[in-house]
């Protein structure tokens, strides 16, 4: 048997672990085997960039939800939120793609540094540009929880290199809910 | 830090503990937590984006400024003399007794706070079973690396 085969049955546990169903007929042959692992690793990368995609969208919308249900009356509380989470998962993404670019090995120091660095940056022009009547911790805190919440999502983000596709995919998420933010801020 | 069950549960933290700072602020402004005496030096009215909806409600107590709700800051006015204990829901204003209650940021903030936590607790747990997916799908060689490491021709 050669070394492929191999390769290919610890690949087949690895499908079989992930829910994919083996071939059928499994053939006693190299070319079909790695033909159909590789359908399935290209299945599992797509499936993984789509549920990162969801992890980036509907947690960020049920936050939101429970804003306007429970504390509706302040638009401005879900505006901050929202704002928050935007520009963290904005940020975020374009500092990880740089920080995992030029370092050998993933570690979360650069989501921590670049969450704190947000909520920082949070605080300052609460206290500053967007300080009209007196500085409001409810704000502050909102605007916060969405940069813990994306930094949150940018943990599964968080990866060696990215793909035009999912940077994209995540600018583009960050941009409506930075604008989101800005609607419900003033409405 | 090269863990991410400490980034995740570290980043928990944050969240509980702003999440609590968001919930203690609109209680705060009530009155009922805090314990005061003194003479109101000065009132005020600061107006934010939408007039009447986001007013910010000050009152000097000893020199000191406290923002409050609305119901507080209508019930008292330059000069008064106000006494409450801690946690009373009863302040006592020009020895007239004044009935406190949560404003309705501070009722909306309990359940809204609560179900944050849920929604980034749940985040936390999906992010971290992604990683390990990905972690997974990673320590396998693909089929071109582990041939050319035995050195066989496929």
């Amino acid at each position: 048997m050669c070394l492929r085969i191999e390769n290919c049955i610890v690949e087949q546990s690895w499908c079989l672990r992930w829910g994919e169903r083996a071939a059928p007929d499994m053939p006693h042959n190299c070319e079909p085997l790695e033909r159909h692992f590789q359908d399935v690793n290209v299945k599992s990368q797509t499936s993984l960039d789509q549920k990162l995609q969801v992890l980036a969208m509907l947690p960020a919308f049920l936050v939101g939800v429970v804003f306007e249900l429970f504390l509706g009356h302040r638009h401005d509380y879900t505006g901050h939120y929202a704002a928050g989470y935007g520009a963290t998962l904005i940020a975020g993404l374009l500092f990880l793609r740089w920080w995992n670019s030029n370092s050998t090995s993933l570690d979360y120091r650069g989501l921590i540094s670049v969450v704190l660095a947000c909520i920082v940056a949070g605080w300052v022009t609460e206290s500053t540009i967007f300080r009209f009547a007196r500085f409001d911790a409810i704000d502050f805190c909102s605007q916060s929880l969405g940069a813990v919440l994306a930094g949150l999502v940018l943990a599964a983000w968080n990866r060696q290199e990215f793909s035009g596709e999912m940077i994209s995919a995540g600018l583009f998420i960050g941009v409506v809910f930075l604008g989101l933010g800005a609607v419900y801020a003033v409405r | 830090m090269r863990s991410v069950r400490v980034a995740v549960v570290l980043m928990l933290g944050f969240g509980v503990a702003l999440a609590v700072g968001n919930l203690w602020t609109a209680i705060v402004r009530s009155m009922i937590p805090r314990a005061v005496m003194g003479t109101i030096t000065n009132t005020e009215t600061r107006f934010e984006k939408h007039k009447g909806k986001d007013d910010v409600h000050l009152i000097w107590l000893e020199g000191t400024c406290i923002q409050v709700d609305r119901s507080v800051f209508l019930s008292v006015r330059k000069g008064s003399s106000i006494e409450k204990e801690r946690f009373s829901r009863t302040m006592i204003v020009d020895s007239q007794p004044i009935a406190l209650d949560f404003s309705r940021d501070a009722k909306g903030m309990l359940p809204a706070m609560v179900l944050v936590l849920a929604v980034l607790a749940a985040t936390g747990w999906y992010s971290y079973r992604l990683i390990k997916i990905g972690q997974r799908a990673n320590q396998f060689p693909s089929l071109d690396q582990g041939a050319s490491a035995s050195g066989q021709d496929l």
